[in-house]
């Protein structure tokens, strides 16, 4: 049965619990069978996949899967004896919910207040608070 | 007029007299705001001759029509000059200097002369004033913004230049936001604002830019930001770091002065280790909804004390990967040191990497470098270093003027490894992992620049501009004609001067949207796409007046014929020419990479015809 050795970068290494997963699998695993497959197994990361679900484009802001140097697209297979990195994305990165949205934010005048969490536009709210007016 | 104050200030230091100009509409429908305006404004006021670090040229600093508004990221300004490199130079910045600005009254400043003495200019609420600086003469940036708050306001904004700029380093950065560290860092437009003896710029106001369709604009953004917060969430959390870790496994992070393919130390710099370790808040500029700023803390150990702006992937390249140095507080140092000194971080590193071979090489040796050993790894010789650049002292003040200059004096053959495109040293990504890297750093017109976005295209797709999808980062096929039309959208955001980071959330049409709403313009998307080909058209000209073509659009010899060991972009190099000649083709210029007179007409620049060079200015001729 074939298999392979997957490595989490964080976060992906706090959505599964563990820095690397080896997997095996009958006939043929593509990565998109793999997040199907990890997605069932693991809440957290369930809960931060894309609103979109398992779509090439908005995957590619969420992760980068790279093996032997090249990013793998949703269906490409995944190889016998593969070693798998599951990094954060060149770009971007997709996330579904707003629990780490409490974090350290700043205003950069200082001259506003407000609790860090984000208004209904999407700003940390201190900056919604001081921003522009329109 | 929506969305703009309606005038800029013009500021004549040899003179030391300040005035106001109206903008016209009509000319902003063309241009927009930003380094497109900007292109109109450098090209007709300087000259073929004009002395980058001479008082004739023209430092011009503008913001743009969506500055000030809630549109995302929106809080960002250009800064243009002739380059002391050259040629076109252009660098923008975020933080909060561009938004005070306009609320200070004004959509952009243009400096012209140079002061006799050091001063400062003081912006607020419609009113300038030049004042003395030569007190802040040799203070760094992080402490000249405390100095010259106590003089105006505490709530001000500054943006300075620090020693580099002062001692008119070719690698050096325009700075604002004090500790905050923002920079216009590409081109050396420091060097230019030091010719002036213009140390900062200081500005306030309270003042605020009528916008046409108030509800529509922030219905726009309700409906916008909260994808865009989605698709930046890995930006949030590591910072552009974070896209470290894929960076070099395809390769495209360059390693030890772009030779190796693969270093296990990448882990030791990475934007997760960074937020593991020394990260102590996210920094947001004005109007960020992202929040890739790091602002980080080392209060002990051999680097200590680092507090403020941390560095972010191209720093962490260009001062650790292309050093061989794997330690984050050291480069985190480095970061701060460059800062402070006002310098290009991309340059700096660029030339220290430099160094680093031409000493390995033999050409440098301890009698040119005051005893010091120049080796691969070595977090004290990088930080030395940094140092000597920004004070301009010892093997510093050659390598200030960065690796093209320097690997002319040095000689010996160190051109083929002094890694630059019409002198600017090429940002930390590799053509040979993502080839439209190829053609965008030939043809940019300030040189190696990655901001033209075509690795983040090739990546993603931007599917109203012709691109629905990713492609194939080592297959040529399409990517010359694929760079120009990245060009010309990237170019818009540094027009409207909101972020590049928004693209994952954002369409054209999303900036079409943002820019009717808030001018109350009828913009099509096909229109503002032909805005940001006739900047691009303008900029080129800009280089072309000054006798560049094809012979400039040239790549360093290590990426083109030298291929990497190993690594996701190992044994490869791109096919360049082959590209270019598409690239060519797809914007409408002939063969030498000149703009033909039809091309210009259609864009409506006829009136730089009379600059080509000798054929075409003729045959020109009658139409005109």
């Amino acid at each position: 049965m074939p298999q392979a050795t997957f490595w989490f970068a964080s976060p992906f290494k706090e959505w599964v619990g563990q820095r690397t997963l080896t997997l095996s699998w009958e006939g043929t695993l593509t990565l998109r069978n793999l997040w199907e497959r990890l997605a069932s197994e693991y809440p957290k990361l369930r809960a931060n996949l894309p609103r979109e679900g398992l779509q090439e484009e908005a995957m590619s802001h969420m992760v980068a899967v790279i093996v032997d140097g090249d990013i793998l697209t949703l269906d490409a297979a995944i190889k016998d004896g593969a070693k798998v990195d599951i990094l954060t994305p060149l770009s971007g990165g997709t996330r579904r919910d707003d629990s780490d949205r409490d974090s350290r934010q700043r205003d950069p005048t200082g001259t506003a207040t407000g609790t860090g969490r984000f208004s209904a536009l999407g700003f940390p709210s201190r900056l919604s608070a001081r921003g522009s007016r329109l | 007029m929506f969305g703009y104050m309606g005038k800029v200030l013009r500021v004549d230091l040899t003179a030391r007299r300040t005035w106001d100009e109206p903008l016209a509409e009509d000319l902003l429908r063309q241009h927009i705001g930003g380094s497109g305006l900007g292109a109109w404004y450098l090209y007709r006021e300087t000259r073929r001759d004009t002395d980058p670090l001479g008082p004739d040229n023209l430092l011009i600093f503008l913001t743009g029509p969506l500055v000030g508004t809630k549109v995302p990221t929106s809080g960002r300004h250009a800064v243009i000059a002739k380059s002391p490199l050259g040629q076109w130079g252009e660098s923008d910045s975020g933080g909060t200097w561009g938004q005070m600005l306009k609320r200070a009254g004004y959509d952009g400043i243009l400096v012209s002369g140079a002061a006799d003495a050091p001063v400062y200019l003081w912006v607020t609420e419609g009113q300038a004033e030049i004042r003395p600086a030569q007190h802040c003469w040799g203070v760094d940036t992080y402490d000249v913004d405390p100095l010259l708050k106590a003089e105006t306001s505490s709530k001000a904004v500054v943006l300075a230049i620090g020693p580099a700029g002062e001692r008119l380093a070719r690698v050096a950065a325009v700075m604002n936001d004090g500790h905050d560290g923002r920079a216009a860092g590409r081109a050396g437009l420091g060097a230019v604002m030091g010719s002036k003896r213009l140390k900062a710029i200081v500005v306030l106001g309270t003042r605020v830019a009528p916008v046409a369709r108030h509800d529509a604009l922030m219905q726009a953004v309700k409906q916008t930001a909260p994808v865009i917060n989605e698709r930046t969430k890995s930006r949030r959390d590591y910072g552009t770091a974070g896209g470290m870790l894929p960076a070099a496994a395809i390769g495209d992070a360059p390693i030890r002065n772009w030779t190796l393919g693969t270093w296990d130390r990448f882990d030791r710099i990475s934007g997760q280790r960074m937020a593991e370790t020394i990260l102590k808040r996210k920094y947001f500029c004005a109007a960020c909804t992202i929040g890739c700023g790091r602002d980080v803390e080392v209060t002990s150990g051999p680097y200590a004390p680092v507090r403020g702006a941390g560095p972010e992937y191209e720093t962490l390249v260009s001062l650790g990967s292309m050093c061989l140095v794997d330690d984050l507080e050291a480069v985190a140092l480095g970061n701060e040191l460059c800062n402070r000194y006002g310098l290009d971080t991309i340059s700096t590193g660029g030339a220290i990497a430099f160094a680093l071979e031409a000493f390995e090489r033999g050409l440098l040796t301890t009698a040119d470098t005051g005893g010091l050993a120049l080796t691969w790894g070595d977090p004290k010789v990088m930080l030395t270093l940094v140092r000597q650049i920004g004070l301009r002292e010892g093997i510093g003040k050659l390598l200030g003027e960065g690796v093209r200059e320097a690997a002319r004096q040095i000689g010996g053959g160190a051109e083929d490894f002094s890694l630059h495109v019409r002198g600017l040293e090429l940002a930390q990504h590799d053509p040979r992992s993502m080839n439209s890297l190829a053609v965008a750093y030939a043809t940019y017109p300030r040189g190696a620049c990655h901001r033209g976005c075509s690795h983040y295209l090739e990546r993603h797709g931007v599917a109203d501009i012709g691109y629905e999808k990713a492609l194939s980062r080592q297959d040529p096929t399409g990517k010359g004609a694929m760079v120009a039309r990245t060009q010309d959208y990237s170019g818009l955001f540094n027009s409207l001067k909101v972020c590049q980071f928004i693209m994952p959330g954002t369409l054209g049409r999303d900036l079409v949207t943002y820019l009717n709403h808030t001018t109350g313009w009828d913009v099509t998307l096909a229109e503002l796409l032909t805005i940001g080909e006739r900047a691009s058209n303008l900029k080129r000209m800009y280089n072309v007046r000054l006798g560049q073509s094809r012979q400039d659009d040239v790549l360093p010899r290590r990426i083109l014929h030298e291929q990497l060991p190993d690594g996701g972009a190992g044994k490869y190099t791109p096919p360049f020419e082959t590209m270019l000649d598409e690239y060519y083709a797809a914007r409408g210029w002939d063969a030498d990479g000149i703009p033909t007179p039809e091309t210009l007409r259609r864009l409506g620049l006829e009136w730089t015809i009379p600059d080509l060079p000798g054929k075409n200015a003729r045959a020109a001729a009658p139409v005109r």
